[in-house]
């Protein structure tokens, strides 16, 4: 106790060296928190997205673009391409599943993804609808968990819909929709998305402008054996290579995540040596004042205090830190992400998803814990070499062979 | 069965740079036994009492303090032994700046069980039995106790050191120069409580002191020149 109380106050009377370095290292300790937070939200997201299809397909265009659109929605739609594509996966044996999105219309702002049946079919989850069912008659739409929660709108009542991203009132359809599903929640794009029947969507586009709307943004394709993705892809490029640009989308994110995970290893690099700078900070805030406590060791020793307990006043100065530091680091991290997750629910959850804290981070503490507690050793060594050195320095008050000769001098002189 | 001695030294010497600094052939204080231990400046007082409380290990002799064989016991035994069984004041106070006038009184309890134990014998806590020992050092502002020690005078400081050495009732008290800052009146009366509460608690009182004035309140005074065969004068000292 008495060794606790005496470390507690050590660092209160220098609170301002100690504040400077625990608000050093616990910023440091929350970057680098963050950032595995973000890393190991990103690896989880992906490998969640790359069960939606083996195979997308689109008009020519950036690989990368169409996997981040077709996963995640990210970007502007890809150019359009036919719907008649859809009809010859379809009919290929090897493919499970052929699932056109489209997205040229809007309700109140939100686009408007026309798609088929087998969009619900994909949906590798025990319970696919929280409420109703799919697409029951050829007016329903599908609403996302979260578009539901957040719209409030339940399943019987009717939606428009309208032309384009951003329509005036003209460019409503004349049908309107009925809500007859709202899907569970998946932790992926789908959650945020208002599904309608593609065919029905065609005829309505064309009654809206004759002689246009046959066309869809993008086919997700899965198919019975992964084994036959390659020749799939093989096939389609050699047989419409022109018109149209296969992906297989595990590839384009594993490319992705290489390049996001190159940026962030060098960001963790910096965020590493802006950690090491800390903790030498915390270093250099103890080891200054052990020489200006020099002679409180040598009293805490002469009180009976035991080598070991002056060693571990020299450990626990800095753990205490370093210990602080990252708890403080932690909660910053989970205030961080519960913002996040309040500010941007669908967003968030899409990209990041899981835990608040998950062992990636939790393994991190530990490694900044252990290497900061490495650290710390050396304080405490050079305390116990202190109470070493003591011992030498109490004796060294008594006179010595040089004074004495030079007083034997001074006596013979006079 | 009869007390050991609270000091029994034979042939003691120590060395240091190949300088023999102290060789005591003799010596033996009796236990509750109060000593004015006077000489020059080098005569080695200080040293000795390092010797005493087993922080410098000396060369070759024997010594034995309260009756235990020092040159025996290892440096773990021996800081146990020191938090256990005797109370220092230093020449140079050697208080913990950060912590309260309070705190430094009460620490040997934190550092011995048998000196907290002493302390709650009387029915005290240890805090009660700090104001107890500074209101006979004639401080009797509680309040001020609280305050950090480098916030406080030198005088106070010093009864600080004293009442922080007498603290859980060790059973041998080294005292080195205990009054040097203070006027006439405030040395008596510190020469008078050391050696009153060693009598009154059968503790044994080693004091450095140069003061003449103080001679009439031990039992025994003991110049280094006659036991240190190296004690010599030194006037650069």
């Amino acid at each position: 106790m008495v060794i606790l109380q005496i470390v507690s106050k050590s660092l209160l009377r220098r609170k301002k060296r100690v504040l400077i370095a625990l608000l050093a290292m616990s910023f440091a300790v929350y970057f680098v928190l963050l950032l595995t937070h973000l890393k190991a939200g990103l690896a989880n997201s992906l490998s969640r997205v790359n069960e939606q299809a083996e195979l997308i397909i689109g008009a020519p265009a950036q690989p990368v673009h169409l996997a981040l659109y077709g996963l995640f929605r990210a970007g502007n739609p890809p150019p359009a391409i036919s719907y008649d594509y859809v009809q010859r996966l379809q009919a290929n044996p090897e493919v499970a599943l052929a699932i056109p999105l489209s997205q040229q219309e809007s309700h109140r702002g939100h686009p408007v993804t026309g798609t088929s049946e087998q969009l619900f079919d994909s949906i590798n989850t025990d319970q696919v609808f929280a409420q109703g069912e799919g697409f029951s008659h050829s007016h329903s739409v599908v609403l996302g968990a979260s578009f539901a929660q957040d719209s409030g709108y339940l399943p019987g009542e009717k939606m428009t819909i309208a032309a384009g991203a951003e329509p005036t009132l003209d460019d409503e359809y004349s049908e309107p929709f009925t809500i007859t599903g709202i899907l569970a929640p998946t932790g992926s794009v789908l959650d945020n998305g208002i599904f309608v029947p593609i065919t029905t969507l065609q005829d309505m586009r064309s009654a809206y402008r004759p002689g246009d709307g046959k066309d869809i943004n993008l086919i997700l394709v899965k198919l019975h054996s992964k084994q036959a993705t390659l020749p799939i892809q093989n096939l389609i490029k050699t047989t419409h290579g022109k018109t149209l640009e296969v992906i297989v989308p595990v590839q384009e994110l594993a490319y992705v995540h290489q390049l996001v995970n190159r940026v962030m290893n060098v960001v963790l690099g910096i965020l590493a040596i802006t950690m090491l700078m800390a903790l030498l900070m915390v270093f250099f805030s103890v080891s200054g004042s052990l020489a200006e406590r020099r002679q409180e060791v040598q009293t805490l020793r002469m009180l009976g205090a035991r080598t070991q307990q002056i060693v571990v006043i020299g450990f626990l100065e800095p753990l205490m830190v370093i210990l602080l530091a990252l708890l403080v680091g932690l909660l910053l991290l989970l205030a961080t992400v519960t913002t996040l997750e309040i500010l941007f629910p669908v967003d968030w959850l899409a990209w990041m998803g899981g835990q608040k804290v998950s062992v990636n981070e939790l393994v991190t503490l530990l490694v900044m814990l252990a290497f900061g507690s490495l650290l710390t050793f050396v304080p405490a060594w050079m305390t116990y070499d202190q109470c070493m050195e003591n011992q030498q320095e109490m004796v060294s008050s008594a006179p010595s062979p040089t004074k004495r000769r030079a007083v034997q001098t001074v006596e013979d002189a006079s | 069965m009869d007390e050991p001695l609270a000091v029994d030294i034979d042939g003691l010497t120590l060395q240091f740079a190949g300088y023999r600094c102290l060789d005591v052939p003799s010596l033996t204080i009796e236990q509750g036994e109060t000593v004015l231990l006077f000489g020059e400046n080098g005569s080695g007082k200080t040293t000795l009492m390092k010797v005493l409380s087993g922080l410098i290990r000396f060369n070759s002799g024997r010594l034995r303090v309260l009756g235990h064989e020092l040159t025996t016991m290892s440096d773990r035994q021996v800081s146990q032994f020191r938090a256990d069984y005797i109370g220092h004041v230093f020449q140079g106070l050697n208080l913990i700046p950060y912590l309260s006038a309070l705190e430094n009184i009460v620490l040997p309890c934190g550092l011995s069980g048998i000196r907290a134990d002493n302390a709650a014998s009387s029915g005290l806590t240890p805090e009660y039995e700090a104001y107890q020992l500074m209101a006979k050092l004639k401080f009797e502002d509680p309040e001020r106790l609280q305050k950090d020690v480098d916030q406080l005078g030198r005088g106070l400081q010093q009864r600080i050191a004293i009442a922080r050495a007498l603290m859980g009732k060790p059973r041998l008290v080294l005292a080195d120069e205990p009054a040097s800052a203070m006027g006439s009146y405030s040395r008596k009366l510190v020469y008078e409580l050391l050696t009153t509460w060693a009598r009154e608690n059968g503790s044994t009182l080693i004091c450095i002191s140069h003061d003449k004035g103080a001679d009439a309140f031990f039992d025994r005074r003991v110049n280094m020149k006659e036991i240190n065969e190296n004690a010599e004068f030194n006037p650069l000292w």
